[in-house]
């Protein structure tokens, strides 16, 4: 969900996947690859390749339309649970990564 | 680490997939690789964040063979994912094993069935086919000439009606008509009628009894005085012994001979000889509800034989056999549906089997997103 977030905003490529996502969070640079393949199988992301000016040409990932309408239910129902979760808790001002997390 | 010894690791662990995935996929970290170094990290850590490639070949691995499946639905594809859903260490494998053997018993199944259905069919073709043809046919156990053949048989058993005539089609309906004089069958008793010269022998289950008449007088010999008070005697001069307590019996006058032997334990089974003196003779064999299920007529040279399905007429130079293709006719007939049926159900069992395990994989490969998910966010 958080890499779909990261993508709604722009076309990226992983390395500025990642980082973007290591700035809030912590992530295993690994696995960034096995998720990108799920979510293209998905067919949530799109990747197409850009030459790069140094070394090999980049892939680029960009967000689907089915990607998008994913990307919105799976928003929605975040902000229900944390709300949900918030009403549990009875603690307003409870610390959630809301920033970047949506 | 290093980046090569990484690539290697990663490739020789991908071999499985296909090359131009592997390329691929070798081709993505590259990148991520030389976008790093280009953000000036240190090679070392660049290769030790991205984790174990070992780990990460699973994943990719499990995730492309799960897609290729989807794409054909294939039995060796779904082993491929099962394999390597294992392999991830989700499934024990140990697991696998009873559900190997309940595919070797389905397929068996399958086998089973298809042979009986094909048998089924193979029969029921030919023996129709038969049928139609008039080779064997059911009707074709002609019951009235097993009857004519028999009753003339009987005539030269027991000419003058001295012995009188035993139709065995009569006695197999019931166990009454019997209609032998000196011997009548009431109910579930024997009746005897005797006159001079007979002699009766009866092993009872009590002993042996031993009746003679000579001229008026009935003389009695008896192993036993329990015997003797089975024996009554009727109104009007016969004596009579319940069938129940007759293990075998043989009575003789001077025309032939009656004997009749118990071959089981209930009463109503037995073997019936009926013997004139000049050598003629019908045999008939009854099974446990009473029904004659051989008889055998000889008369001089000639000899009808009735029984499991088959009458055989042989007149000493002649045979003429006809077998009634019943039972096999049956078998084809009951092989068929019971194919038809194992056959259906293995193709139910199988759909269940296939539709389980597709959601047994689709929920296991959403277990391995699930756990990108988090090592993605943890």
């Amino acid at each position: 969900m958080c890499v779909l977030a990261v993508l709604a905003r722009g076309d990226s490529y992983a390395y500025e996947l990642v980082s973007t996502l290591a700035e809030t969070m912590e992530i295993s640079e690994g696995t960034i690859y096995p998720l990108m393949r799920r979510l293209q199988a998905e067919a949530w992301v799109s990747t197409y390749l850009v030459e790069s000016s140094s070394g090999p040409p980049r892939k680029y990932y960009s967000l689907t339309g089915t990607g998008r309408r994913s990307l919105l239910e799976m928003e929605e129902e975040w902000r229900s649970f944390v709300i949900e979760v918030n009403g549990v808790l009875e603690q307003p001002g409870i610390k959630m990564d809301t920033g970047e997390n949506p | 680490m290093k980046q090569e010894v990484f690539i290697e690791a990663l490739r020789r662990e991908l071999s499985s997939l296909p090359k131009q995935a592997v390329d691929e996929i070798i081709a993505d970290y590259r990148e991520y690789i030389g976008d790093a170094l280009a953000a000036g990290r240190r090679e070392e850590d660049v290769i030790a964040a991205l984790g174990d490639p070992v780990k990460l070949a699973r994943e990719l691995k499990a995730q492309a063979n799960y897609r290729q499946w989807q794409d054909r639905r294939s039995f060796g594809n779904l082993i491929r994912v099962i394999m390597s859903i294992s392999a991830l260490g989700l499934l024990n494998v140990l697991l696998l094993v009873p559900f190997m053997l309940y595919l070797v018993l389905l397929t068996v199944g399958y086998v089973v069935s298809a042979g009986l259905t094909i048998a089924g069919v193979v029969g029921v073709i030919a023996l129709s086919g038969h049928h139609f043809l008039g080779k064997t046919a059911r009707d074709a156990l002609p019951f009235s000439f097993s009857t004519s053949s028999s009753s003339s048989e009987q005539a030269k058993v027991a000419p003058g009606g001295t012995s009188g005539t035993k139709d065995a089609d009569d006695d197999s309906d019931d166990q009454t008509p019997a209609n032998l004089k000196s011997l009548k069958i009431v109910g579930d008793r024997f009746v005897f009628n005797l006159h001079d010269d007979s002699r009766l022998e009866l092993v009872t289950r009590a002993g042996a009894i031993e009746v003679r008449n000579d001229g008026n007088n009935f003389r009695f010999e008896s192993s036993s005085e329990a015997a003797r008070h089975l024996l009554t005697k009727g109104d009007d001069g016969t004596w009579s012994i319940a069938r129940d307590d007759v293990v075998t019996l043989e009575l003789k006058d001077d025309d032939g001979k009656v004997s009749f032997v118990r071959s089981s334990s209930d009463p109503k089974s037995g073997v019936w000889d009926i013997s004139s003196d000049d050598g003629d003779n019908v045999k008939l064999e009854q099974d446990e509800h009473g029904k004659t299920n051989h008889l055998t007529a000889h008369s001089g040279q000639d000899t009808v034989d009735i029984g499991n399905g088959k009458i055989a007429i042989n007149d000493g130079h002649d045979v003429i056999r006809v077998a009634a293709s019943d039972s096999e006719y049956t078998y084809a007939i009951v092989m068929l549906p019971i194919g038809l049926i194992g056959l259906a159900l293995c193709i139910w069992l199988t759909r269940i089997t296939w539709r389980s395990v597709t959601r047994y994989v689709k929920r296991q490969i959403d277990v391995v997103s699930a756990s990108l998910d988090r090592q993605q966010t943890s």
